[in-house]
């Protein structure tokens, strides 16, 4: 039996009225990361897997809508900064052991490849625009007769991203819930899934929809048993892990983790695609909306439970 | 040089001077500490035990707030302390974040601040300021390479314990008993 300890520290009261260090900035920045890297590898792998001529409408959408929403997920992150004029720092060194610096090099490289993928193969309504300046026609030509290669870059940079965007809470040594290698592969899974589940939402190429659906259903299984095995890893570390894993399984956050993310998020979603795919069922734009729903939920739920357990007692 | 903080525990009678004296002197803002004291009792009456630390940022040899800070604005001084230079702070708080003993905070200009182990001060030969005001000579501060410092005597004569071993930051900050 552990002997009773009282602790007081000059501090306990700022403590007790600390607030979060991470707000909602971080994980909408997590998520739209996520869903980005997720929307860059589902159409990348499409390009090479069945060819650029049988890219959906709705692909050539998601691909479009990427840098924006990556921009807004930019955006989130700039707003989260305390020291805002000095936002340019990110990009005067990199530091090679910092996944934050590592990742803001790594979304300068995902833009340009993004805005290649785009003008390869873009909606119609955008080709009129794009064949009024010169430059921008050239650029097409010379991105189209790369385009294997742009998505191979893309599916490159969208593991990249989708890990980074895990990586930077796993790295962080201080908060137990976070300190598992797992999170980079779990983001990884939950951000490919929501990329195809936004995919899903847009489709309307039956047979496009099909493909879309066993994807997903295969990341939801993937993200899981990545989800599983962060959870016993956490269960078999310290007392601490442990106490952090519970956060999650009995405490405060699991009506939230266990009802809304892995149920209401991933199984039911999974399920109800399992029936549409089998023929029980049609597919309906719910499956997506939960997919979305429930990876956005993740990362608030990572962020906001990581930071209620640490180290310092006092 | 590799400057070092030993606190002799069996000293310390948590009169918090140390807390005022770097508050003042580093013009720390309300509800935030650059040092703090944590009285930790143990045991059943009667048999109880009181430990009484002065802590601050133990300024790590394997720092994860330097590891994590994207724009090297967390560094390692030539000295073996970590500094933050606010030229460089974005104010991302990767450094908050990674740090396993809550020793930064959010200066209200917008960048992170935590204890420098008063630097200024000791780069004019004085001690720092927590040092200075200690009425029991509790807290020592000194090269740990120099054998006839009073850092390298405590370490050798007493029982050293660092705070959260367990974080492996390698705490340059330790306590004797």
């Amino acid at each position: 039996m552990q002997p009773h300890t009282e602790i007081d520290s000059t501090r306990s009261a700022a403590i007790a009225l600390a607030e979060r260090f991470w707000g909602w900035e971080i994980p909408v920045y997590l998520f739209l990361g996520g869903l980005v890297a997720g929307l860059m590898l589902a159409v990348s792998a499409a390009v090479i897997l069945i060819g650029r001529d049988r890219i959906t409408r709705a692909m050539k959408l998601g691909l479009l809508g990427a840098p924006v929403l990556l921009s807004i997920g930019m955006g989130a992150l700039f707003l989260d900064l305390t020291y805002k004029l000095h936002v340019f720092r990110f990009y005067t060194t990199l530091e090679l052991s910092a996944p934050m610096s590592l990742g803001s090099w790594v979304l300068l490289l995902v833009y340009p490849v993004q805005i290649a993928l785009v003008i390869a193969m873009p909606v119609e309504e955008l080709v009129p625009w794009l064949d009024r300046v010169p430059a921008i026609g050239r650029a097409r030509e010379i991105a189209a007769a790369h385009v294997t290669k742009l998505a191979w870059a893309g599916v490159g940079l969208g593991v990249a991203l989708g890990i980074y965007t895990g990586v930077l809470l796993s790295a962080t040594v201080a908060r137990p819930l976070w300190s598992s290698g797992a999170l980079g592969f779990l983001f990884l899974a939950s951000g490919s899934s929501t990329g195809v589940a936004a995919l899903m939402f847009a489709e309307e190429d039956h047979e496009a929809l099909g493909w879309l659906g066993r994807a997903d259903l295969g990341l939801i299984a993937f993200e899981l048993a990545v989800l599983l095995l962060w959870i016993v890893g956490l269960m078999t570390q310290g007392p601490l892990y442990r106490e952090a894993a519970a956060l999650l399984l009995s405490g405060p956050w699991a009506p939230a983790f266990l009802g809304m993310v892995v149920f209401g998020g991933l199984i039911v979603p999974a399920a109800l695609e399992g029936l549409a795919l089998r023929g029980r069922a049609l597919h309906s734009r719910l499956v997506p909306a939960l997919v979305i729903a429930g990876g956005l939920l993740l990362r608030f739920v990572i962020v906001y439970a990581g930071q209620e357990v640490g180290f310092v007692a006092g | 040089m590799r400057r070092v903080m030993v606190i002799d525990a069996r000293r310390c009678v948590g009169c918090e001077a140390c807390v005022v004296a770097c508050k003042t002197e580093n013009h720390v803002p309300d509800g935030a500490y650059r040092d703090w004291v944590v009285q930790e009792t143990r045991g059943e009456y009667p048999s109880l035990e009181l430990t009484i630390q002065s802590q601050r940022c133990n300024h790590c040899s394997n720092a994860p707030c330097v590891a994590n800070c994207p724009t090297g604005a967390s560094h390692y001084r030539g000295d073996g302390t970590v500094q933050v230079d606010r030229d460089k702070c974005t104010g991302c708080r990767a450094c908050i974040a990674s740090c396993p003993y809550g020793a930064r905070y959010v200066a209200p200009e917008g960048h992170v601040e935590k204890c420098t182990l008063c630097v200024h001060r000791l780069d004019r030969g004085k001690p720092t300021a927590c040092e200075e005001v200690c009425p029991t000579s509790a807290i020592a501060t000194g090269d740990r390479g120099d054998r006839g410092s009073v850092v390298a005597l405590r370490l050798r004569r007493g029982t050293a314990s660092v705070v959260t071993p367990e974080a492996g930051t390698e705490p340059n900050v330790s306590y004797v008993r």
